[in-house]
């Protein structure tokens, strides 16, 4: 980090490596959509051009992670509707089954659900479950990358995690039996968001 | 019912299964860094850099799609990626079916390439380096210049058919980035690095003045690439590897 400080490119360029991963995914994760790659470039510039702002000791990762984070609102602003969808191209995009280890912890099925009921909470929940679980962020790391208060992350994040399961167990069928009554009461959950 | 612990753990998984493409951005980033000494010290050029960027809007938007769609997790053309970082200005890319050259061998020519033939010498006046000669091969049968004096193609046609090295001036590579490619095979010629590729592609590669061109492939065969003193080299219609190796490694 010092040697960033007095202008060490080969060091920054160390910094941009290391983190390109994470910034990409939280980049994509919040709606940059196929700007991603965009958005986390021009983050790692501001970030150099702003270092001066950045405390010393403290961590590089959620300082860039929030960079990141604006200026994917920025663009997810700037394009409306178009990027929810393409986020959703990117999330949803089908996985090759052979190759990913995963499949023999959450079975296929149930990663589309979890994908379809993620897309359809409301954004503010779907973004805190989005940086504390997809991403693995932490808490206070949530909080600074979408702007907001430590509380309200979690706050949200144990609603949101309340309305994904309401939504998986509606889908799934495997909540309460008596399926009509089931249904309606989804509906109110709904209607509630 | 599934707990929330136990959500969030299938949340974290989820995760896990999206995948980035593994992009070197150090590269682009310092370039536009390049005149910054000292961090926080001037005002953003960012204009500078969208303007380079959209630029290159649609190779990013294919990179994002191909790495997104193709690469499993522990996809093992991500291990053999991982050693793309670093080969130099080249970007391969898959081409699709439909824009595949027609014919099974080279042809002499092709667009933006006058079929006239000269002299390697006239050759390195017009592009400004003294292009290699694989002495396997001996003395090429055509000598073509690109029309916009980037890329000079040396062609031997014989009974077997047709052979073509291309070499480009390559030597400054401000960024490298790469496609995730099915039908890569990382190999070296000598102590280079090179690629076989099984399959056409386009070849992108970054002239000294950090512009970026498009090479199609000029073949429906397999392609050789690698980089030898500061050129990129594409070596097409050598049927096997070895053959194309032997060829290649005749470059002194």
């Amino acid at each position: 980090m010092e040697r960033v400080r007095i202008g060490d490119h080969d060091a920054y360029g160390v910094l941009v490596r290391r983190y390109s991963s994470i910034a990409l995914r939280t980049a994509m994760a919040l709606g940059a959509g196929a700007e991603a790659e965009d958005v986390v470039q021009e983050s790692f510039v501001n970030a150099y051009r702003a270092f001066g702002r950045f405390r010393a000791g403290s961590e590089f990762r959620p300082w860039l992670l929030t960079i990141v984070g604006n200026q994917a609102r920025n663009v997810h602003r700037s394009r409306g509707r178009r990027s929810e969808r393409e986020r959703r191209v990117l999330i949803d995009v089908p996985m090759d089954e052979a190759a990913d280890p995963a499949d023999t912890v959450v079975g296929r099925e149930r990663r589309d659900q979890l994908h379809r009921e993620l897309d359809r909470l409301a954004a503010r929940y779907r973004d805190v479950l989005v940086c504390r679980f997809l991403l693995e962020l932490t808490e206070s790391e949530t909080a600074q990358v979408l702007g907001l208060a430590p509380g309200t992350v979690k706050s949200r994040t144990s609603r949101g995690l309340r309305r994904l399961r309401d939504g998986l167990t509606a889908v799934s069928g495997s909540g309460p039996v008596g399926l009509p009554a089931d249904e309606a009461t989804t509906k109110e959950v709904r209607r509630g968001n | 019912m599934a707990t929330d612990l136990e959500l969030e753990n299938e949340l974290r998984t989820l995760g896990r299964t999206i995948e980035v493409p593994d992009l070197e951005l150090a590269g682009p980033v310092l370039l536009a860094l390049r005149d910054d000494p000292l961090p926080g010290g001037r005002p953003s050029r960012v204009a500078d850099l969208r303007r380079w960027l959209r630029a290159r809007r649609r190779s990013v938007i294919a990179v994002l799609l191909g790495a997104l769609i193709g690469v499993g997790a522990v996809s093992p053309v991500g291990a053999a990626v991982g050693r793309w970082f670093g080969f130099g200005a080249v970007v391969i890319s898959e081409q699709p079916a439909d824009q595949r050259p027609p014919g099974p061998a080279p042809a002499a020519g092709g667009p933006g390439s006058p079929a006239t033939s000269m002299s390697l010498a006239r050759a390195a006046e017009l592009v400004g380096f003294t292009p290699l000669v694989p002495s396997a091969l001996g003395p090429p049968g055509a000598v073509e210049v690109s029309a916009d004096h980037r890329r000079v193609s040396l062609v031997w046609t014989s009974g077997n058919g047709t052979v073509r090295l291309d070499e480009f001036d390559g030597t400054v590579s401000p960024y490298y980035y790469k496609k995730y490619f099915e039908d890569v095979q990382f190999t070296q010629v000598g102590s280079d690095d090179a690629a076989w590729l099984s399959a056409p592609h386009e070849l992108v590669y970054v002239d000294p003045a950090g512009r970026e061109h498009t090479e199609s492939a000029r073949t429906a065969g397999p392609t050789l690439v690698w980089q030898h003193r500061g050129l990129t080299l594409r070596l097409e219609g050598v049927p096997t590897k070895d053959g194309a190796l032997q060829i290649a490694g005749s470059i002194r």
